[in-house]
C-alpha cells in the first residue's frame, strides 16, 4: 500500500477553509479555558470579575469628577473636552501600538505556534487575518475598561442625543484598529530588519516616547507663573497633539461632533477613520502575508544571544550589597541579581518608573506653589511618599511576587541544597528589601532634599519609606510562597494570576493603611507646629510613637506574610 | 565532505531509479557570525529513512528546519518532492509533516481536538482520518489521555499526539527531530515500526537523533554533521569503511567527529 495523494482543493476554497478552521479552533481553545477556569477555580474567577468591576467603577467616577470640574469653567469646557479626547486617544494609540507590537512579535515570530503553523500548508494571509482579529479582541479591553467609563462620564455631564452612544462605540472601535495594525507592522519591521534583541528595542522606543512626553510636559510647566497663564500656555502647547493628520484627532473631532449633535460631521470622521483603518489593515496583511516565512526566519536568526562575558559587575555588586550574608546564601542572591539584570523587561520598567520619579523630584522647585509654607511642604511630602509607595507596590507585585514561582522548575535544585527552605524564603525577602529599599529610599531622600524639609521630618519620611519597602517585600515574597504558580516561566502571567491579584490588593491595602496613618500624623504635627510657630522643625513624642507604630505595623505585615508563605513553602513538593 | 557510495548492509533502497523527495543543494545558514550549516548538499529518496547524527551544536536542528522551510538558507535551495520550498511553499508543505524536538500541541485543546485541527488544515476527509486515528490511537496507546487538555500532558504524551497528528494526513515526507525522547520502550518500538512502515509505503523519513542504537536499527542511511558540515553520508557498512573502524556506530561516530576512537574501560 502506497501513500495516498493529498487532497486537492481550489485555491480560494482552501484559503477560506484555513481561516475558518483556525478561527473555529481558537474558539474551542477559549471555551476549554473558560470551562476549566469555572470548574477548577470558580471563586477565583468571580473575584477577578468583581475586581474588574471595581476598577471600572473607580475609573468612571474619576472621569465623571474630572468632567464635572471642567464644566464649572464654563468658557473653557468646550475646548477642554476636545483636548481631553485628543490626548486620551493619542495616549491610547501609543499604548495600543506598543502593546500590540509586543504581542504580535511574540505571536508571529516568537512562539512555537508560529513554527507549527508555518510548517503546515496554510495560507499566510488567512493566518494573519486571524492573528489581526485576535489583536483587535485583545485591544478591546481598552474599550471596556476606558472607553465605556469615558462615554458614560461625558453623557452624565452633558445632554447627549441617543445617537451619541452608537457613534462613540463606532469611533472607538474604528480608532483601535489603527494603532493595533500599526503595532503589527512595527513587529514585522523589527523581525525583518532589527531581529536582534527585539524586546530591548521596543522598550527603548517606549522609553524614548516617554522621554519626549515628559519633556513636552516640562517645557510648558517651567514657564507658567499664574494659574490663568498656565492654562493658556497649556492649551497652546498641547495644540500640537491636534494635528489634522492624526487618527486621534479624527476620532476626537468625531466624538465631540456627536456630543454637539452634529451627526453628519461625526459620521464623516467615522468614515475617515474606518477607511484609513481598512487600508492599513489591507496593507499590513498583504505585506506580512507575503513575507511572514522570511520574517520568521530572520527573527529566529536574530535570537542567538552573544556570549555573556564574566559578570564581574553583578558579582561585585552582590558582594557589596549582601556582605552580611554567608557566602553560600550570597551566591543564591547573585543568581537572583543576575536574573534581574539580564532580564531587560524587569529593570527597564523599574528604570522608567523611578526615572520619572527622579525627574519629578529634581523639578520640585519649579512647581508653581509656595514651597516655603509648611502646609505645602507637608502636603507635597505626603504626596511624594504616596506616589513612591504605590509605584513600589506595583513593582513588588510585578517582579518580587513571581520570584519563588519562577524557581518552581528547578525547585529540586534549591531544595537539595544544604539550606533550609525558610532560609531560601528569607534570602528572597532580603533581596527584595535591598532592591526596593535602595531605589525607594534613594528617590525619597532626593525628594526630601529638594523640598528642603527639616531634618527630623526628612528622617521620618525616609524611615517610613523604608518601612513600606519592608512591608511590601514581605507581602510579595510571603504571598508568592503561599500562592505559587508552578511550572510557569512568564513572570507577567504569574503576576496576573489569582495569587498575584491578591498580592496586589493586599499591597494596595497595606499602602492605604500606612498612608492614612501618615496623613493623620502629618496633620497632627502640622497643627502642633503652627501653634508653636515651629512647624516640622522638631517632632512631638506622639509623632514618634505613631511613626514607630507604623514601622512596627510594616514589620508585622512582612513577618506575618512570610510566616504564612513559609508554612506553605515548607510543605511544597518538588 | 567524504561520502561513501556503494552497497548497504540491509535491504534498503539504492539511489538508482528512485525519486528524490528531499533535496538540499549547497545550503548554508549563519546566525550572525556563527556558521550553523556550511555548503550542505543532500538528497533523500522515497522509501528511505535517513538519520542525521552529530555532536551538540553541530547543525542538525538547523538543517531540519531548513528542510521544513522554517529557516531560509543564506545560500542554496531546498525542494520537497520537486517543489521549491521558498517559491512553492504551500504545495511542498502539503506533502510534509514536521515534529520538532519540543513537540507543539495547543495547551487548551485536547489531544483529539489537536489531531482534528491538523486533519482539517491538511484537508483529510473525516472518514479516512477516523480509520487512521483508530489505528494510531491503538498503536500509540493514547486512549487514556487523548481527551484531556494538552497542558496536562507529559513530554512523552505530547510526543505521541504530535506523531499521530503528523501521520494523520499520511505525509510523503516526515521530518522529525529527536523522535524517541521521552517515550517508553514499548512506544519506542512502535514508533520505530511506524517510521519503517512509512518508508515501506514509499514515504521518506528525515530524522535527527542522539541515540545511535536507534539510528542503527531504523535508518537506511546515516548522515553525520559536524561543525555545520556533512562529513559522512551512507549506510552503516559504508560508514564503517569510511572510518576504517569496525564495530559499532558509536565508534564510527566518535572517530569521524573527534578523529579518534575511545573504547570505554570495562
Amino acid at each position: 500500500m502506497t501513500i495516498e495523494e493529498p487532497v486537492e482543493r481550489s485555491a480560494h476554497r482552501a484559503a477560506v477553509l484555513d481561516a475558518l478552521v483556525l478561527a473555529r479552533y481558537r474558539v474551542v481553545q477559549w471555551r476549554n479555558a473558560l470551562d476549566q477556569q469555572l470548574r477548577d477555580a470558580p471563586v477565583r474567577t468571580f473575584v477577578v470579575l468583581l475586581l474588574l468591576v471595581v476598577i471600572w467603577a473607580a475609573l468612571y467616577f474619576l472621569l465623571k469628577t474630572i468632567f464635572e470640574q471642567i464644566s464649572r469653567w464654563e468658557l473653557v469646557a468646550v475646548v477642554a473636552n476636545k483636548h481631553i479626547f485628543v490626548h486620551f486617544f493619542l495616549v491610547l494609540a501609543v499604548m495600543l501600538a506598543f502593546s500590540n507590537a509586543v504581542l504580535a512579535f511574540g505571536s508571529l515570530f516568537g512562539r512555537d505556534e508560529a513554527a507549527h503553523l508555518l510548517s503546515m500548508p496554510v495560507h499566510p494571509r488567512q493566518v494573519l487575518c486571524i492573528k489581526w482579529l485576535e489583536g483587535m479582541l485583545l485591544s478591546s479591553w481598552s474599550f471596556m475598561l476606558l472607553g465605556v467609563p469615558l462615554m458614560l462620564a461625558v453623557a452624565k455631564n452633558t445632554t447627549v442625543a441617543w445617537y451619541y452612544y452608537p457613534l462613540f462605540i463606532g469611533h472607538f472601535f474604528g480608532f483601535v484598529l489603527i494603532p493595533a495594525t500599526f503595532g503589527l507592522l512595527v513587529a514585522w519591521v523589527v523581525a525583518m530588519w532589527v531581529p536582534r534583541r527585539p524586546l530591548m528595542l521596543l522598550l527603548w522606543f517606549a522609553a524614548l516616547v516617554l522621554g519626549v512626553g515628559i519633556y513636552y510636559l516640562w517645557s510648558f510647566s517651567r514657564e507658567a507663573a499664574q494659574a490663568e497663564q498656565w492654562l493658556d500656555l497649556l492649551f497652546r502647547e498641547i495644540s500640537l497633539a491636534k494635528n489634522k493628520l492624526l487618527p486621534s484627532t479624527w476620532t476626537a473631532e468625531g466624538i465631540v461632533a456627536a456630543i454637539e449633535r452634529r451627526v453628519g460631521d461625526s459620521v464623516v470622521y467615522l468614515l475617515v477613520v474606518l477607511g484609513n483603518a481598512a487600508f492599513l489593515a489591507w496593507l499590513a496583511i498583504n505585506v506580512l502575508g507575503r513575507t511572514w516565512a522570511e520574517a520568521y526566519s530572520r527573527a529566529r536568526q536574530g535570537q542567538i544571544r552573544p556570549r555573556v562575558r564574566r559578570a564581574w559587575f553583578t558579582a561585585g555588586l552582590c558582594e557589596l550589597l549582601f556582605f552580611y550574608l554567608p557566602g553560600r546564601l550570597r551566591h543564591i542572591m547573585l543568581k537572583d541579581l543576575r536574573g534581574f539584570a539580564r532580564d531587560a523587561t524587569q529593570w527597564t520598567q523599574m528604570v522608567i518608573m523611578l526615572g520619572l520619579l527622579v525627574l519629578y523630584a529634581t523639578n520640585l522647585k519649579r512647581l508653581p506653589v509656595d514651597l516655603a509654607r509648611p502646609e505645602t511642604k507637608t502636603l507635597i511630602a505626603f504626596l511624594n511618599l504616596s506616589t513612591i509607595s504605590l509605584i513600589l507596590a506595583t513593582f513588588t507585585s510585578r517582579f518580587v511576587y513571581p520570584l519563588l514561582s519562577l524557581e518552581s522548575q528547578q525547585l529540586w535544585l534549591l531544595g537539595l541544597l544544604p539550606t533550609g527552605r525558610t532560609t531560601l524564603l528569607l534570602v528572597k525577602f532580603l533581596f527584595a528589601v535591598t532592591m526596593t529599599g535602595l531605589s525607594g529610599v534613594g528617590v525619597m531622600a532626593l525628594a526630601v532634599t529638594m523640598l528642603e524639609l527639616p531634618a527630623a521630618w526628612a528622617t521620618l519620611n525616609t524611615l517610613l519609606c523604608f518601612g513600606i519597602c519592608v512591608g511590601l517585600s514581605g507581602l510579595s515574597v510571603g504571598l508568592g510562597a503561599r500562592f505559587p504558580v508552578l511550572g510557569q516561566r512568564n513572570p507577567a502571567r504569574i503576576a496576573a494570576g489569582f495569587g498575584g491579584t491578591v498580592n496586589l490588593i493586599a499591597s494596595m491595602l497595606f499602602v492605604s493603611i500606612l498612608m492614612t496613618g501618615v496623613a493623620m500624623l502629618a496633620l497632627a504635627e502640622l497643627k502642633h507646629g503652627l501653634e508653636t510657630l515651629q512647624p516640622l522643625v522638631t517632632l512631638t513624642p506622639h509623632t514618634w510613637r505613631v511613626a514607630i507604630g507604623l514601622l512596627l505595623f510594616s514589620g508585622l505585615t512582612a513577618a506575618g506574610a512570610l510566616w504564612i508563605g513559609g508554612r506553605h513553602f515548607e510543605r511544597l513538593e518538588y | 565532505m567524504c561520502v561513501a557510495e556503494g552497497k548497504s548492509d540491509r535491504t534498503s533502497p539504492t539511489a538508482a531509479g528512485r525519486s528524490v523527495t528531499v533535496s538540499l543543494q549547497h545550503v548554508s545558514k549563519s546566525y550572525g557570525t556563527q556558521k550553523a550549516v556550511i555548503d550542505l548538499s543532500l538528497d533523500i529518496y522515497a522509501g528511505e529513512v535517513l538519520a542525521f547524527l552529530g555532536p551538540n551544536g553541530a547543525g542538525k536542528t538547523t538543517t531540519l528546519k531548513l528542510a521544513t522551510g522554517l529557516l531560509r538558507p543564506d545560500t542554496g535551495g531546498v525542494t520537497i518532492c520537486g517543489y521549491h520550498l521558498a517559491r512553492e511553499g504551500r504545495q511542498a508543505k502539503q506533502l510534509l509533516a514536521y515534529i520538532p524536538d519540543q513537540p507543539f500541541v495547543y495547551d487548551k485543546l485536547t489531544g483529539h481536538e489537536f489531531i482534528e485541527f491538523t486533519r482539517e488544515m491538511y484537508g483529510v476527509p473525516p472518514e479516512t482520518a477516523r480509520e487512521r486515528l483508530a489505528s494510531l490511537r491503538d498503536r500509540l496507546a493514547m486512549d487514556g489521555f487523548l481527551d484531556q487538555l494538552a497542558e496536562t500532558f507529559s513530554h512523552g504524551m505530547k510526543q505521541k499526539v504530535a506523531l499521530a497528528a503528523a501521520l494523520i494526513h499520511d505525509p510523503k515526507v516526515l521530518i522529525v527531530d529527536e523522535p524517541m525522547v521521552g517515550l517508553d520502550p514499548r512506544t519506542i518500538r512502535v514508533t520505530k515500526t511506524m517510521l519503517r512502515d512509512l518508508a515501506a509505503r514509499g514515504g521518506t523519513v528525515f530524522m535527527s537523533t542522539h541515540t545511535l542504537e536507534i539510528a542503527e536499527q531504523v535508518a537506511d542511511r546515516l548522515g553525520i554533521i559536524h561543525r555545520g558540515r556533512l562529513i559522512a553520508l551512507g549506510t552503516l557498512a559504508e560508514l564503517r569503511a569510511l572510518a576504517a573502524a569496525g564495530g559499532r556506530l558509536e565508534d564510527i561516530f566518535l572517530h569521524l567527529t573527534d578523529g579518534r576512537s575511545d573504547t570505554p574501560a570495562e
